[in-house]
């Protein structure tokens, strides 16, 4: 079993996407072993926050045992006063997912994004917050020093750090990760020679999430890293499936 | 069969590596890469003559695994480096020489740099160069002869991770311009549309090792939408073809 903790929905404006339909993501989902996938709207990211969200929530609601919903809101983008109900409805396997790079505002200086992190740390919803969109040099990418420290404000809240390639960025993160201990790594942007092996030494398999970034990359790349690392079965084990299944279902992480 | 065509070999201070060839032969084998054609990290950011002469003593009775390039760290080293690379050629077997671009100030299409090129095009063996798809056209069109593996197809800050000019490059310059599918990028439909664009002939497996997990990049030719004769081409048959040419002549 596996659980995918980024993967995205829709069209990627840079070039066409191949097998992005609900229906190759699945049969990429069962070729790769992964059993449930956490869902962002690429609409939402790009263009309409609100009706990203709004059709992330319908394929949730069709293949509710394969996909959960991560949300995206901007405090400039419609549907952010939605949040509560969203995250309410879709219950416990549900994350949200932060883009101020795209969304053009300031982690740190908007009183909606302090208000979103709050709520999430009191209802127990993990936030993403991604270093770019996926491993690629033609992306922005995010400073993770201000990540850091909008998670040093926000103790309660479990946070995710997304998309971390290697060298001075993964510095960066396991940095943060090191000093605060309500922060996890998601695997979709490590590329590097035994990295995997190193960052487990280095932070415990515990504070690591699968992630493939289907259908952005290949789908077989976010499993295989794992597999394929040195590391012993249980470590893989709890980046696969058990950390994420602790976070968000807790009877099923034994 | 696997050759990886893109494999790097001692210390980097930038890149925190420290790999000889025992490192590189154990994650070989793990991966199931048969062969390597490998460069020197200090010829290619320190010290050309140090570094070529480090990697030949480094791959004594490792030559049936290991192939070498000739690397510099830049064109300004003009003629001494262009008979250094016949040298090394000639007398000690290398195969191909590896060339870096360092934009604004050293691009691989430099003046200084056309000498070493044109000796590597007289010799006729294959140039592996970080580069953009752009410089590699502009070499294509300076050395007709010149074979060039476009390392990274893109996928590198330099390029700014744009493969799809990369692969125009290739298909302007069939001739000239292979590309070579390592990187930190794996998005989706990348060697599918380097293949259906140019053709299977004009793509090679590259790792990048030690600094890229090779298991992951042979992964990104095997679990693609492809032939297996395709795949093969990529993995091993057109570096084959590239390294005979000289042998051939």
């Amino acid at each position: 079993m596996i659980v995918d903790i980024n993967a995205f929905y829709g069209n990627w404006p840079y070039w066409p996407l191949r097998k992005n339909s609900v229906c190759d993501m699945l049969a990429a989902m069962d070729r790769y072993g992964i059993r449930r996938a956490f869902l962002a709207s690429l609409r939402a990211i790009f263009t309409d926050t609100q009706a990203g969200n709004a059709e992330i929530k319908e394929i949730c609601k069709e293949h509710p045992e394969r996909f959960a919903p991560a949300f995206t809101y901007s405090p400039y983008a419609a549907g952010f006063d939605e949040y509560q109900r969203d995250l309410e409805e879709a219950g416990s396997w549900a994350l949200v997912k932060l883009y101020p790079l795209n969304h053009s505002y300031d982690l740190l200086e908007e009183p909606f994004i302090s208000e979103l992190c709050e709520y999430c740390g009191t209802n127990r919803v993990p936030v993403m917050i991604p270093y770019r969109l996926m491993m690629s040099w033609r992306l922005p990418m995010h400073p993770i020093q201000n990540a850091g420290r909008l998670i040093e404000k926000h103790s309660n809240t479990t946070f995710i750090l997304s998309a971390v390639n290697y060298l001075f960025e993964l510095q960066s993160a396991l940095d943060v990760i090191r000093r605060l201990p309500n922060v996890m790594l998601e695997t979709s942007g490590m590329m590097a020679f035994e990295e995997v092996k190193s960052v487990v030494h280095e932070i415990g398999s515990e504070r690591l999430l699968h992630g493939s970034a289907l259908p952005l990359q290949n789908p077989a790349i976010g499993p295989l890293k794992i597999h394929s690392a040195d590391i012993a079965d249980s470590d893989k084990d709890r980046i696969l499936f058990q950390n994420a299944c602790g976070l968000f279902d807790k009877s099923a992480a034994s | 069969m696997i050759t990886d065509c893109h494999v790097h070999i001692g210390k980097s201070t930038w890149f925190h590596i420290d790999a000889d060839v025992n490192v590189l032969l154990r994650a070989a084998d793990k991966a199931g890469i048969d062969r390597m054609l490998v460069t020197d990290f200090t010829a290619l950011t320190y010290d050309i003559d140090d570094g070529n002469r480090l990697l030949l003593e480094q791959v004594q009775g490792h030559r049936d695994r290991i192939s070498c390039y000739y690397t510099v760290s830049s064109g300004r080293y003009g003629q001494h480096a262009a008979d250094e690379l016949e040298r090394y050629v000639v007398e000690h077997g290398f195969c191909g020489l590896k060339i870096y671009s360092v934009p604004p100030l050293m691009l691989i299409d430099d003046p200084y740099m056309m000498p070493i090129i044109a000796k590597a095009a007289e010799l006729q063996i294959p140039i592996l160069a970080h580069s953009t798809g752009e410089e590699c056209e502009s070499i294509a069109r300076q050395v007709p002869d010149v074979v060039i593996i476009n390392a990274h197809m893109g996928c590198c800050p330099q390029a700014h991770g744009d493969w799809h000019r990369s692969i125009a490059a290739a298909k302007r310059y069939p001739k000239n311009i292979y590309l070579d599918t390592t990187s930190s990028s794996f998005d989706n439909g990348m060697v599918e549309l380097a293949v259906e664009e140019v053709g299977a002939e004009q793509v090679l497996y590259g790792s990048d090792l030690p600094l890229l997990d090779p298991i992951l990049q042979i992964a990104k030719v095997t679990e693609s939408d492809l032939t297996n004769e395709q795949k093969e081409l990529i993995l091993n048959g057109n570096i084959n073809r590239l390294l005979n040419l000289r042998k051939a002549s």
